[in-house]
């Protein structure tokens, strides 16, 4: 070892500097996890930007408030998919040593279809904030639904926090690049010029991406309904409408590179155009665009929300069964609905009403800040969601049971054959879409509007098995068609 | 061995296995052999077969794992040898530079590919600043690139597994074996293919199974390529689907069939140097020293595979000082203010600090179960041993999350592990467990491959000169072995240091964090997301450089893994 210090040095120097640098640059404060006894337990799929200032915000709300220091134990095991392990791993575990809780105060985000689900296997605990406060929910307040997105429970179980939608964002360069107008609805995504240029958002790994393409179906019906002649049936209308959207998602499929569970990848691919337009959640495609926003006020990445046929979901919050400091939770509930806590979402950071370090970029659920001194504040207050959201009628009766099918008709369709129907797509596009082919690839029969409402859905409801074969069979029914398509637009025809 | 030892090492090390790995696994995995109404089935494995795109999936990921698996030996044999053979200008900063490819920080090691391959990208942008390629029509190499990207990427990303391993077999090797070859009239390729190939062949399979299985069950990358029809991206999409369907449990166990046969199979065909142990190499390797222009293009190789292999991480060291980096070659401005935000954010030191007792605490234990598993594998006769050489090597086929929703599960309270994370639910026992159980196969191949090669007499003449067995060991044994186990050693350290699938779901709180769990945090936080997480990112890799470096540097004098 001797006469070999130099070379220990050598290493152990560097690698010393190396590990110090983070605890040099450390920033004070933000700390206390420690210092403090009452933890709240806040089970989350919402970014680190959110949770670093709802954190801070609601224990210094607290400690004005009751004097008491508390610590907002964020528990994050990924996205809600996790999130649903883990609860379902706790609660069973639970269950099986006769407790109630798991040790969790409160889950804090991620979309209806979860907090449905949770709720109905009796995971949460009733809202107080529905009795203390009721005008957040009479007249003017939060309405229990919008095009058919529940916000709010009706046994008051969950409620709506913040909200959200998807938008079509695309790169400037690209869109002129390949010589195509700016998008301004869905329809526009199916232009065979996007051809692999269009990312899409997974819809078996996301409810709230299905409702997209639930709105967008209910679009095309209604528009086959408007247009309707006299004579025809209800049902054979609403049957063509159907049709038509299927074929657009078909188009918008052939359009795209892939389909991804990850938010933040859509914005971030057409930003450094990888990708020439996606589907992008309102808030991200916010902020990426304005990030890149140059000194003449021009952003490579524009976002919009496209005319009719958007929806607007919430992220919403629920109190846990059995939870540890159910006073706590119930207080944190009551903070996020408040003036103070749904301005956080949406006001400039460093304002008043704003955040500590980011602006999140989000609008709040609460209708009646949308007005005076909290617009004003807002940053993205122009969105006006509640005005645009009245000027679409949303019909359940149309689309609301097909739910589940539609997911599952988007995958067989789009996602398990995407291969072949690429390579048929290509070759359309190459032979200028020859009628025969452009048909076979058309042919939507096999998820026509009756049998997604009749056998697809039944299946799916019944044994795993038997909606596994449905789905592999429908999914080679597609990859038929799509090579079919492809030999038929290679002869030309 | 005595044989009772030998049972009771196996019997030791097989329940601590079976409870750690098959038990979490089985309970996962055994969803997809269950039915409400019939119990056992073979439904769910049934109808993978039936469908085509499934089939065509595994058949995919199959093609995958082999051509990886040779690309990377292409890159690594020649390096090796060379490196053994001769000495050229710079070599000893070049023999361990060579490795630190492998140091890819998760998540925005995709992100720099990108940032080098995308359309607007930095090599579309030099092709266009040369005239190479016309700026209007990009292109589009991440989706044209498809199956060759994907194998490329495996490659360069993989072949330092099998450098270590060739390089520390080359080691073993005695010269005066080759030297007899030389003496008797041998060309030097017929040596290379009689004597040197086979007597590394221990190595050569030790990297290559690794390699193999690593890029059989690679997600990462087709992920890049948005490469879907490949088996584990259609678990991975299986698993997060909604419809919670056990579906996909079935293809994980079909993935693990496939790789333990092909493990079993080819470690029948070449697992063994059919020339058999080799005695310890008596005199001091001999390597000839490469003068003037033949020196220079050997120094020129090197610095070339380090220079592409590398281009990820230039992509992630150059987008975390970026003010904005699209469609030139460079980044439009330089700043440090990523850094300081990045380090600067509290999740940061706790997480490093965690990692760090995290990782080596894995590592210490893999290197004492790696070593006890070897020794039961090499020298001793029980029956079943290489079934248990075979079943230690699954952990790499196992996708992260399944053993994490295995763990997670059993974690709860009243459940198995739950006193491994008792009522404050810190995760750090079980973290330490799972992260030494799934990166376990490196030092287990590592030991094989070293034992097989040291040779059994000098450990027998030890105790029959009345040395006590532990002081054989550390006195024999050991000491032969190090070259192996320090590069084993580097890879668990360094794997577990870029942990992800485990941690994120079972580090649920900030405090217990690891730094891939910061590095992700930070990359979804809106805005800059991305290049504060590549900050991160190159603060991981130049600490685990660094690392590397210094094991290599410190323990190449004795091991003679790398001379330096």
């Amino acid at each position: 070892m001797r006469g070999n210090w130099k070379k220990y040095l050598g290493i152990l120097a560097p690698l010393a500097a190396v590990v110090a640098a983070p605890m040099v640059m450390r920033e004070t404060g933000a700390e206390g996890a420690r210092a403090t006894e009452v933890r709240l337990e806040v089970i989350t799929p919402h970014t680190e930007t959110i949770r670093r200032e709802f954190g801070e915000a609601f224990a210094e709300h607290w400690e004005e408030k009751t004097g008491e220091s508390v610590y907002v134990n964020w528990r994050v095991p990924g996205g809600t998919s996790e999130i649903k392990r883990v609860l379902d791993g706790a609660y069973e575990a639970a269950a099986g040593i006769g407790k109630e809780g798991i040790g969790i105060d409160v889950f804090f985000g991620g979309g209806a279809f979860d907090f449905i689900a949770q709720a109905k296997l009796g995971r949460f605990e009733t809202l107080r904030i529905f009795e203390t406060q009721p005008e957040l929910f009479g007249k003017g307040g939060i309405p229990a639904m919008v095009s058919g997105e529940p916000y709010y429970d009706a046994g008051h179980l969950w409620v709506g926090a913040v909200l959200s939608s998807f938008g079509i964002c695309y790169n400037v360069d690209l869109v002129a690049g390949r010589g195509l107008e700016p998008p301004s609805r869905w329809d526009d995504l199916g232009d065979p010029g996007y051809a692999r240029g269009i990312a899409l958002a997974d819809t078996t790994k996301s409810a709230s991406v299905t409702k997209s393409f639930e709105m967008l179906v209910q679009q095309k019906i209604q528009e086959e309904l408007a247009a309707a002649e006299e004579p025809e049936a209800h049902e054979v209308v609403v049957a063509r409408g159907w049709d038509k959207s299927m074929r657009l998602i078909q188009r918008i499929g052939a359009n795209s590179r892939y389909f991804t569970d990850s938010s933040a990848k859509i914005p971030r691919d057409v930003a450094q155009g990888d990708a020439v337009a996606g589907m992008c959640i309102d808030f991200y495609g916010r902020t990426f665009s304005e990030g890149l926003k140059k000194a003449d006020g021009t952003s490579r990445l524009q976002f919009l929300t496209p005319t009719g046929g958007s929806s607007i979901s919430v992220d919403p919050v629920a109190v846990l069964k059995g939870a540890p400091h159910p006073e706590l939770a119930q207080a944190f509930v009551e903070f996020v609905l408040s003036r103070e806590g749904q301005m956080l979402w949406a006001a400039a950071p460093g304002t008043e009403m704003g955040p500590k370090y980011r602006a999140l970029r989000r609008l709040p659920i609460r209708p009646d800040l949308y007005e005076g001194e909290t617009l004003a504040a807002m940053v993205d207050g122009a969105a006006m969601p509640y005005e645009k959201a009245e000027k679409f009628t949303y019909d359940p009766s149309l689309t609301g049971h097909l739910f589940t099918p539609l997911r599952n008709i988007v995958r067989v369709m789009c996602i398990d054959a995407h291969e072949e129907m690429k390579e048929a797509w290509a070759a359309l596009i190459a032979a200028d879409f020859p009628p025969e082919a452009t048909a076979k690839f058309h042919d939507v029969s096999a998820v026509a509007y009756e049998k997604a409402g009749g056998t697809i859905k039944s299946t799916l409801k019944g044994s795993k098995v038997d909606a596994i074969r449905m789905l592999g069979d429908l999914a080679g029914s597609f990859r038929a068609n799509y090579k079919e398509a492809r030999r038929l637009a290679r002869k030309g025809r | 061995m005595r044989t009772w030892k030998a049972v009771s090492l196996t019997a030791l090390v097989a329940l601590l296995f079976g409870v750690f790995f098959i038990y979490p696994v089985v309970m996962v995995i055994g969803e997809a052999f269950y039915d409400k109404e019939s119990g056992f089935t073979l439904a769910y494995v049934g109808e993978v077969f039936s469908n085509p795109v499934y089939v065509e999936g595994i058949w995919n990921a199959l093609l995958l794992g082999i051509t990886s698996t040779v690309a990377s030996l292409l890159i690594a044999m020649p390096l090796a040898l060379l490196a053994h053979r001769y000495r050229f200008p710079l070599k000893g900063a070049l023999s361990a530079l060579i490795l630190v490819p492998l140091v890819l920080p998760p998540f925005v090691g995709a992100v720099g590919v990108k940032q080098m391959l995308g359309v607007k990208g930095a090599l579309n942008a030099l092709l266009g600043e040369l005239g190479l390629m016309d700026p209007a029509t990009p292109i589009d190499w991440l989706g044209e690139g498809r199956f060759w990207g994907i194998v490329i990427m495996n490659a360069l990303h993989l072949y330092p597994i099998l450098y270590m391993n060739i390089a520390a077999a080359l080691s073993h090797l005695d010269p005066a074996m080759e030297e007899a070859a030389q003496n008797l009239g041998c060309s030097p390729w017929r040596r290379l293919r009689r004597i040197t190939l086979p007597l590394t062949m221990p190595g050569i399979f030790a990297g290559g199974a690794i390699v193999f299985i690593w890029s059989f069950t690679e997600l990462g990358v087709p992920l890049v390529f948005d490469y879907s029809r490949v088996a584990p991206v259609q678990i991975y999409d299986g698993i997060k689907d909604l419809s919670s369907n056990p579906f996909p449990y079935a293809l994980v166990a079909i993935m693990l069939v496939i790789s333990s046969v092909v493990f079993l199979i080819s470690k029948a065909l070449l697992g063994r140097s059919n020339l058999g142990t080799a005695p310890r190499p008596k005199g001091e390797q001999t390597e000839k020293r490469l003068r003037g222009v033949k020196g220079w293009l050997v120094t020129a190789l090197f610095l070339g595979v380090f220079l592409v292999a590398s281009l990820p991480h230039l992509g992630v060291i150059f987008l975390s000082i970026a003010t904005d980096w699209y469609g030139s070659i460079l980044p439009e401005g330089i700043t440090g203010a990523h850094y300081q935000e990045a380090l600067g954010h509290p999740l940061v030191v706790s997480s490093i600090q965690n990692s760090l007792v995290y990782a080596t605490g894995s590592m210490l234990l893999d290197l004492i179960l790696g070593l006890a598993i070897a020794w039961v594998v090499v020298r001793s006769t029980i029956r079943g041993r290489a079934l248990l050489d075979a079943l230690v090597m699954l952990p790499l086929a196992v996708p992260g999350l399944v053993l994490a929703f295995g763990y997670l599960a059993l974690a709860q309270e009243g459940r198995t592990f739950h006193f491994l994370v008792g009522e404050l639910q810190d995760p750090t026992i079980l973290l330490v467990i799972a992260y030494a159980v799934r990166r376990l196969p490196y030092v287990v191949r590592a030991a094989v491959a070293g034992l097989q090669q040291s040779n059994i007499a000098l450990e027998e003449a030890a105790l029959s000169l009345g040395a006590t067995p532990m002081r054989m060991m550390r006195r024999i044994a050991l000491p032969l072995l190090s070259a192996n186990l320090i590069a084993g050693g580097i890879l668990a350290f360094a794997f577990a240091m870029l942990e992800v699938s485990d941690s994120l779901i079972l580090a649920q709180q900030a405090e217990h964090y690891p730094i891939t769990k910061a590095i992700y945090s930070l990359l979804s936080m809106l805005g800059n997301g991305y290049e504060l997480a590549s900050a991160l990112g190159v603060w991981a890799m130049v600490f685990l450089g660094i690392s590397i470096l210094g094991a290599v540097v410190l323990a190449g004098r004795r091991g003679g893994l790398f001379r330096i």
